[in-house]
């Protein structure tokens, strides 16, 4: 009995992935539009049945409708471009520094003794806190917006990089100094690796922020970008503008996230494999 | 290959204050397998580490010469865990460690040494999370190999391992020892996987450590696990690690 009950399910589960059907398949694949979809129908009917006035909140097809407007004046790509470039220089700003800072802190133990305490305490403070300061110190030209940007995008990606040093197995260490590896090949092969998972983490925390920044940047003070888009849409009046510029950064943030996520399955596809390998031995 | 005498003479080690090992003397033929085993916590890994050299001895001192060349030993170690680099494909983890010019000579090196342990051949590109901890343990094996050691070192290298799979691995390391003449020492738990292996059991107890006693076995090899013998020495063996413990309970009660 047990035997039946336990050997029939496995057998239908084995012919499952061959026997599915191809609208199966295709319903898989639109699963994920089904919210999306139920939430422009919902934002569609709200406005067409006059519960909220169409000034406040524009029904998706003038929101569309704005959009290809603004692109074929070339006004979005002009705003996109320049969010994406001051976002680019502030990553890269904050970045590198946060990778050798929280590389080099990992790694020295004196250093990490000396700077941990004080660096954890600043942790504390949450990062957009330090914009008023910030627009002291470096006034409101496009430096101070990338100096702004690369703040925020340096703590998280030291903060990780810190972590993911200080967090290497010390038995492969062990190991690198049993096997007289030398400092080159154990940093190579055995710190730098072992230090990637949390470094990319990092990254892509210190993307996450870069955002935040970007449009904390532009809300305050900026002529271009799609943070200034929601600045004046609000002024304007232009709530349709407005809504443009959310769903750019919306788009932009997922595929930049994508982007690095993307990059982190190729670096650590060590970690992703499931599938072992089956020990010959009993038949050899 | 040809194997490293090794003596160590009146050796004291220190960790973190206070003195793990202390007199240790011991004086191991080239080429010879020497098993050591002790109550838990004595000593037994600190010991190999002082071989490896990632301890250093506070007084005494330990000589590993290997015959002929007066040039330097070679020392490879095999941990209780594989601990191969997760991000090194099995080849990969072995030619790390492989003496040779090129990356093509390595790479051959490497994986010669995973036939001569038995690695199916399928298992040379995997990832080691992939494999099996019995197929690690033996990658692990490999790569302590492929650096032509004169003397092994082996901290419980089958302790982590189910039974059957233990006693294939005891008899590769065998062979491998018998076709490559280093000088093995193995730390072991398991005093049957001592008598089975070795030509000579070290006994370690006190505290601080040091030899108590040396058990020299002289049977021929291949042994067969049921000798007679082999479980007389066995429960020899055990009488003696028992009196340790009796010994240790005494000293932290009194």
């Amino acid at each position: 009995m047990a035997v039946r009950e336990l050997s029939a399910p496995t057998e239908r589960s084995r012919s499952q992935p061959a026997a599915r059907p191809w609208v199966w398949r295709i319903a898989g694949w639109l699963v994920p539009w089904i919210v999306p979809a139920l939430i422009v129908a919902g934002w569609w009917g709200i406005v067409a049945a006059g519960w909220i006035a169409a000034y406040q909140l524009p029904p998706p097809q003038t929101v569309v409708a704005t959009a290809r407007e603004m692109s074929a004046r070339g006004e979005l790509a002009t705003h996109l471009v320049a969010t994406l470039e001051r976002l680019a220089w502030g990553y890269l700003l904050g970045a590198v520094p946060g990778i050798v800072l929280g590389a080099v802190t990992g790694l020295v133990p004196w250093l990490r003794r000396a700077l941990d305490p004080t660096v954890q305490g600043l942790r504390a403070i949450p990062s957009l806190a330090w914009v008023p300061l910030f627009l002291l110190w470096f006034g409101i030209g496009e430096q101070a917006r990338i100096l702004l940007i690369a703040l925020g995008v340096f703590l998280p990606v030291y903060f990780n990089v810190l972590a993911a040093v200080g967090g290497i197995d010390w038995r492969l260490i062990e190991f690198a100094r049993v096997y007289r590896l030398g400092r080159w090949r154990t940093f190579r092969f055995v710190v730098i690796p072992g230090a990637l998972p949390g470094v990319l983490t990092g990254l892509r925390a210190g993307l996450s922020l870069g955002w935040m920044f970007v449009v904390a940047a532009e809300l305050i003070a900026a002529s271009s970008g799609l943070g200034f888009l929601l600045v004046e849409g609000q002024s304007t009046m232009r709530p349709d503008r407005v809504l443009v510029a959310l769903l750019s950064f919306g788009v932009l943030g997922k595929l930049s996230d994508s982007l690095l996520a993307r990059l982190e399955r190729t670096v650590l596809a060590w970690r992703e494999t499931i599938a072992s390998v089956q020990d010959g031995e009993g038949t050899a | 290959m040809s194997g490293a005498r090794v003596r160590l003479d009146a050796i004291a080690i220190d960790l973190g204050g206070h003195t793990v090992l202390t007199d240790v003397s011991l004086d191991i033929p080239a080429g010879s397998f020497v098993a050591v085993v002790g109550p838990s916590g004595v000593g037994k890994t600190t010991l190999l580490r002082a071989l490896a050299g990632t301890v250093a001895a506070l007084a005494g001192r330990i000589r590993i010469e290997r015959p002929g060349d007066g040039s330097t030993p070679q020392i490879a170690f095999v941990f209780q865990e594989p601990r191969l680099l997760p991000w090194l494909r099995t080849w990969e983890n072995v030619a790390l460690v492989a003496p040779g010019a090129s990356a093509a000579e390595r790479r051959q090196r490497a994986e010669a040494a995973l036939a001569a342990v038995h690695l199916p051949e399928r298992a040379f590109t995997a990832w080691p999370r992939q494999l099996s901890g019995g197929m690690a343990q033996r990658v692990a094996l490999a790569r302590a190999l492929v650096t032509e050691p004169d003397l092994l070192l082996l901290d419980e290298p089958f302790s982590a391992v189910d039974a059957l799979t233990r006693l294939r691995l005891q008899d590769y390391l065998l062979e491998l020892w018998e076709r490559f003449g280093f000088t093995a020492m193995l730390v072991t738990h398991d005093v049957e996987e001592a008598v089975y292996l070795a030509d000579r059991v070290v006994l370690l107890g006190g505290k601080p450590a040091t030899v108590r006693e040396q058990f020299t076995i002289e049977l021929p090899r291949p042994r067969d696990r049921g000798d007679a013998r082999l479980a007389a020495l066995r429960a020899r063996i055990l009488a003696a690690l028992d009196a340790q413990l009796t010994d240790q309970t005494a000293l932290t009660r009194a």
